[in-house]
């Protein structure tokens, strides 16, 4: 049938998927991006993990080499496999703070969001309170209560984030929540929980994933530094915000040390970013070319 | 006359009111209606007269926080709308009385496909006795039904024209084939062309599957084609209630309804200009005393501005206004006209 063949091309996702195509900022951060998940993923096939944290005092302070491709630390071990095995911690700060972020802050605002009234204000004026502390200090108190460790700074930084979510989320359900087809389905009989999760969750999803993406970054930037000030994950682990941190002394006669650790923050931060700006590009239908 | 038990809506005394920040709208004030089985009531008014609230009362679909409502009686088919239980309103929403929403373009979901909206519908109501298979089946002839090839159903909402969406709207609306279908403008945001077919298809389905109808509209012309009777509203009341002939041909009419018709075109009488209905709807935050219409009304008496007129009835024509008299009923203090 060719009609319908014709049709069918054309579905939503299709649209999105072609207008995102569209990006190349956005598609060359999803190559990038795809690049350091899968090194992050593979590490342990390129590099073995006792080069990342046995020390080699011998070989101490070596600029980049052909053996060594981003150099050697202070204690002689290798940059470039300090730098892949980090990548692990950060994306999984990274996703971890946001999955779980997303999760009580998309069930607080949803719940905002749809019922309103005194609920509303209930839950919005403790997200006020949530967002007058500053986010790194919030970290390093969660941090100062529970200990050190990955889980903690993964808590930590989850819960400075929640405030920022769950407005966005009780913002996008206000919205749709006023529009006809929610009221079409309530004339249907469809109950709450039905119309929250088949028509107003599917129509918030553009938003959420572009807040999400975003946050990724946020997390990753802020699990650095608080390594980087001695809160986070404890040496010998790699990690990005340590190698910052233990190349500061080294500054001047080894500014490799602190560069590439910083760029490797700035690419993966900078790549979620703009791979967030080009989903929100694509997913916002009015922007239809 | 009408059979007491073919009536199947009939409201007495329905009142609602919307409290917000202090200030009370009166949005619909002291309105009976009946409406028996297989006929189509016309509700007509300007914007703010009061239309989408009745209709939105008789679902019990008013926003709950700013929406006072109350009625001496609210009877669907012998069941008591004001006593029922939001669980068993929810069995009757759609399954019994569902609803034509104004604007196609927003009255469907964007992100799912049309075949699922509608299959939605049949499965809130039918989940137990019916296999998925079989409601997708159902679903796909609820859309042939409305004239849309049943090969689309895996499309979503914004590769139809509106024309295409509304008759969606319509499929979802009769899926559970309800006894009341209330069309909100169900033409309003359609071009003309689009209007006719839409409108002909809701009165070829209507009569295939024997649904009552209340069609609420601003458009004289939808209703002369489409309704057996015929309701005027202004500012919350039913000024007017009669058969179509009763409104369109009647002598004794109520000022506003001549109002109304004068507002319309005519090709073929020859006017200098039309003659709009002066003045605007009244606040109904302060709704004028006596009777609501008699700021702007061309025949206006001392009476009218002091006393809420008494309902003129002659068989089932009922006009609200101190023109029209009862011939048996005694006059009251002032007597006839000015």
């Amino acid at each position: 049938m060719p009609i319908r063949k014709c049709f069918k091309s054309n579905s939503m996702m299709a649209d999105v998927f072609r207008r995102f195509l569209k990006n190349k900022l956005a598609l060359i951060s999803l190559m990038i991006l795809c690049v350091i998940v899968l090194s992050a993923v593979f590490a342990n096939l390129i590099v073995p993990y006792n080069k990342a944290i046995s020390q080699d005092i011998v070989n101490k302070l070596q600029p980049p080499s052909m053996q060594h491709w981003f150099g050697t630390d202070q204690f002689g071990r290798d940059v470039f496999a300090r730098i892949l095995y980090g990548t692990r911690i950060s994306l999984l700060i990274g996703v971890c703070t946001t999955a779980g972020a997303l999760l009580i802050s998309g069930f607080l605002g949803s719940v905002a969001g749809y019922y309103g009234g005194r609920v509303d204000n209930i839950i919005m004026r403790l997200m006020d309170v949530l967002m007058c502390i500053p986010a790194i200090l919030l970290a390093m108190t969660v941090i100062a209560t529970l200990g050190q460790s990955i889980q903690n700074m993964i808590i930590a930084i989850g819960i400075s984030q929640i405030s920022g979510f769950c407005r966005i989320i009780r913002s996008v359900i206000l919205n749709l929540k006023g529009m006809d087809f929610i009221e079409a389905a309530k004339s249907c009989g469809a109950r709450d929980g039905r119309i929250i999760l088949t028509h107003i969750i599917p129509n918030a999803i553009g938003p959420i994933i572009v807040q999400c993406s975003m946050n990724i970054a946020v997390s990753i930037i802020g699990a650095a530094s608080l390594s980087f000030i001695g809160l986070g994950v404890s040496p010998p682990t790699p990690e990005w915000g340590i190698m910052l941190s233990e190349a500061k002394d080294h500054m001047r006669t080894a500014p490799y040390l602190s560069t590439i650790p910083g760029i490797a923050i700035v690419v993966t931060a900078l790549s979620f970013n703009l791979l967030g700006d080009g989903l929100r590009d694509a997913l916002d239908p009015r922007l239809k070319d | 006359m009408k059979q007491e038990e073919n009536v199947l809506l009939d409201i007495e005394d329905l009142v609602v009111e919307y409290h917000a920040a202090g200030i009370v709208v009166q949005a619909v004030n002291h309105i009976n209606l009946r409406l028996c089985r297989g006929e189509t009531l016309g509700l007509v008014g300007e914007t703010g007269a009061g239309k989408s609230t009745t209709a939105l009362s008789i679902l019990k679909l008013l926003p709950e926080r700013t929406a006072k409502m109350s009625a001496q009686k609210l009877f669907f088919d012998n069941t008591d709308l004001l006593s029922v239980r939001e669980a068993d309103m929810r069995a009757i929403r759609g399954a019994c009385i569902s609803m034509i929403f104004q604007d196609p373009m927003t009255s469907l979901n964007p992100v799912m496909t049309v075949g699922d909206q509608i299959a939605e519908a049949i499965a809130l109501h039918n989940a137990e006795v019916l296999t998925k298979q079989e409601i997708q089946k159902r679903s796909k002839e609820m859309l042939e039904l409305v004239g849309i090839p049943a090969y689309r159903s895996n499309d979503y909402p914004h590769q139809f024209s509106g024309g295409m969406k509304q008759r969606v709207v319509i499929a979802i609306a009769l899926a559970c084939q309800p006894e009341l279908l209330i069309a909100d403008e169900p033409t309003t945001a359609l071009d003309v062309t689009i209007q006719a077919q839409v409108l002909q298809l809701i009165a070829d389905l209507k009569e295939q599957l024997n649904t009552s109808m209340i069609l609420i509209t601003h458009d004289l012309g939808i209703v002369a084609q489409t309704c057996s009777r015929v309701a005027i509203m202004y500012a919350g009341e039913i000024v007017e209630i009669g058969t179509a002939k009763d409104i369109f041909e009647a002598d004794l009419r109520h000022p506003y309804t001549i109002g109304l018709f004068d507002s319309i075109p005519d090709l073929a009488l020859d006017v200098p200009r039309l003659r709009p209905i002066e003045g605007l709807m009244p606040d109904p935050t302060a709704l004028p005393s006596g009777c609501k219409f008699h700021p702007r009304c061309p025949q206006c008496m001392e009476i009218c501005k002091v006393q809420h007129p008494s309902l003129f009835v002659d068989q089932e024509h009922q006009i609200l206004c101190h023109l029209m008299k009862n011939s048996d009923a005694q006059d009251l203090e002032n007597g006839g006209p000015l």
